[in-house]
């Protein structure tokens, strides 16, 4: 019973660092749209298979290929901001998910047609399982403090806040709103395609594999009330493990269910994030 | 003397897959002979679909560049299914109503070819190349190995080595649901207990939980049903658990390029039922399989740059059958069912096809294999 309870402590702690990843890109764009980016998903895909093609097709080494595939995250990422979501970002919520839906179907469209349809797994950049969950879990947590110090601290992460809080009176009081709004894209496209490039050999990739990941990205993010990233690190880890110990001490079949009902209550009764 | 020999082997691959088209080679002529082809171009069962559209592809410019059909050009017309049967259902309409097609290739998916079963009920002849489906009307046909045939062949191959009780971890959907089913029967009639199931999510990125439970429970082999992504998660969850069985998977992985991927996963004992055509090159050479294959296979990568995968076979041979027909009696429904159903021992890619009236699904036991994954390769494991 404890071999079963600590595999499952462990498979779902690093399941949920993935998660938390993700609502991690979900929180830093809605710093720019103050609505759901259905596309993180998507950008993470993209990053993993740049990845995968600099080093199995280009024969590029790892540790260069990694910052080349993140850079090429986060030239993604300005791409959607200048096409997609410049034109529209002030407009009413839903207008922005739709643009955020037409972006995501896009990316994986061109995942498709670039990348075909078959899964690739990527290199790992740790030799071993338990090295490399440890690498997905240890990224997690040090992606969570540094995000969480940045916004709170820094300028450019204060401005970004402000922008998030209200555009229209950040701009007033002379915050580029527009570049807070690029610089959160790029940053939510490399986030991400550094998430991949680490997780990847753990949760495969494949051009439609970013819908399955948005969903419990999406759940962490609302745990954190879309504005704090150590509340958005639990919120993934807590998906994570609610999965595997249901899936561990009752049923692998209903997991998904006791999944969401738990988070739909919670949702219910938590705030998240938000401040007085 | 070796050039002579392989001049030999080409012309008789040449001969052999021209099987189905007249043997002249004068240029087709006249009213084309219109096939639909129904196929997954995109959505879940993509990977499949896109290999039905290249077999369908290939044997098209074969059958052409050997004659036609009777003298006639086939044409294919294509649809995306876009994996839904809505979109099958609106495709089939279009063909038949539209495009006036002698017959339809395709539906890759067991809700799909449901779908579209009432609208052929009445004709054109239907070749189905979901392996899954089992043709429920008699102007429809199954191209592939029944996928109940798998899980046979599976079990039995368990029963042979010892094996008394197995577990599956399966996904948690209807493919899930139709290999529990399908397992379960076949278990119980060789002596084989399947002692345990347990399920994941397509989505998922890990199945400790699942592994572990599994692992408790001591079976003698593990299925793992699943196809693409989650595979590679629930090895990678095998590997760390340490859990040491023979694995079997489903023969919807076999994406050389992806099972090539999960070598540093792969279990020391990795296998798949699968047909002929995926282990043609260790067959014996007088296999009349291994030749057909070996020129196919060599086209194919030529056109496609990349490794034929199991749908492409199984149009291949669907078009070959249905351009014989056309060939000998005409594309009138009726007859060309009657003349399908008495074909039998017909040689194709992915086995020996033997129909008759109450077999619309014309490979069986015969046409399938244990083989043995190492890094990608498969080899046959008997």
């Amino acid at each position: 019973m404890a071999g079963l309870l600590t595999s499952a402590a462990l498979g779902g702690l690093l399941a949920g660092s993935v998660f938390a990843l993700v609502g991690l890109g979900v929180l830093l764009s809605a710093t720019a749209i103050r609505t759901v980016n259905l596309a993180v998903g998507e950008f993470y895909v993209l990053g993993g298979l740049m990845f995968f093609s600099l080093v199995a097709a280009a024969g590029v080494p790892p540790l260069l290929a990694a910052p080349l595939a993140v850079a090429a995250g986060a030239g993604c990422g300005l791409l959607v901001e200048r096409c997609a979501i410049r034109p529209v970002r002030l407009q009413p919520p839903g207008t922005i998910v739709l643009v955020t839906t037409a972006a995501a179907w896009m990316l994986r469209g061109t995942a498709q047609l670039a990348w075909g349809r078959d899964p690739v797994a990527p290199p790992a950049l740790a030799g071993g399982q338990w090295a490399q969950a440890a690498l997905v879990i240890g990224w997690a947590i040090a992606a969570t403090v540094a995000l969480e110090a940045w916004l709170s601290r820094s300028h450019p992460g204060r401005a970004l806040r402000a922008t998030a809080d209200d555009p229209r009176a950040a701009a007033g009081a002379g915050v580029d709103t527009t570049g807070a709004a690029r610089l959160a894209f790029a940053l939510t496209g490399a986030l991400l395609a550094s998430s991949a490039v680490i997780a990847g050999p753990v949760t495969f990739l494949s051009y439609d594999g970013g819908v399955g990941l948005l969903l419990r990205g999406i759940g962490a993010a609302l745990i954190g009330g879309m504005r704090r990233p150590l509340l958005v690190y639990l919120g993934g880890v807590a998906i994570g493990l609610v999965e595997s110990m249901s899936a561990a001490l009752w049923s692998s079949l209903y997991k998904d269910a006791v999944t969401f009902c738990l988070l739909l209550v919670v949702l219910c009764f938590w705030r998240g994030g938000d401040e007085p | 003397m070796k050039r002579w020999i392989a001049v030999v082997i080409v012309l008789v691959l040449l001969a052999v897959l021209a099987t189905g088209c007249p043997k002249k080679a004068a240029a087709p002529s006249g009213e084309p002979v219109k096939v639909g082809l129904l196929v997954c171009e995109t959505g879940a069962f993509s990977s499949y679909g896109l290999d039905n559209l290249n077999g369908a592809l290939m044997f098209a410019e074969d059958c052409n560049a050997a004659g036609g059909v009777g003298g006639r050009p086939l044409e294919l017309v294509v649809y995306n299914t876009e994996s839904t049967p809505a979109r099958a259902v609106a495709g089939a309409r279009k063909l038949i109503a539209d495009d006036k097609v002698v017959a339809l290739v395709g539906l890759g998916m067991v809700s799909e070819a449901s779908a579209a079963a009432p609208l052929v009920a009445g004709g054109p002849v239907t070749f189905v190349t979901c392996a899954a489906y089992q043709p429920e009307n008699s102007m429809m046909f199954g191209a592939g190995v029944f996928v109940p045939l798998h899980h046979a062949c599976i079990c039995r191959w368990l029963a042979a080595r010892g094996v008394t009780q197995f577990a599956l971890l399966t996904t948690n959907d209807a493919t899930g649901e139709v290999a529990e089913a399908g397992l379960r029967r076949n278990a119980g009639q060789s002596g084989l207990e399947l002692s345990i199931v347990e399920r994941m999510n397509p989505a998922d990125v890990d199945a400790s939980a699942q592994v572990a439970r599994i692992a408790a429970a001591k079976p003698g082999a593990l299925v793992v049903w699943v196809v693409g992504k989650p595979l590679g998660v629930a090895l990678r969850a095998i590997k760390t658990a340490g859990l040491d069985v023979p694995v079997f998977t489903s023969h919807g992985n076999r994406s050389l390029e992806f099972l090539r991927s999960l070598a540093a996963i792969e279990p020391a004992e990795f296998y798949m039922p699968c047909p002929v055509d995926a282990v043609w090159e260790s067959l014996p050479t007088a296999h009349p399989a291994r030749a057909m294959n070996a020129g196919f296979s060599a086209r194919y990568v030529k056109k496609f740059s990349k490794i034929p995968g199991a749908g492409s076979t199984d149009a291949y041979d669907a078009l070959a059958l249905l351009c014989q027909a056309f060939a000998a009696v005409g594309t009138d429904s009726a007859k060309v069912v009657a003349y399908l159903e008495a074909v039998k021992g017909y040689q194709g890619l992915a086995g020996t096809y033997d129909f008759s009236a109450e077999n619309h699904r014309g490979l069986g036991p015969d046409d399938i294999m244990i083989a043995r994954v190492r890094a990608g390769v498969l080899t046959p494991a008997d």
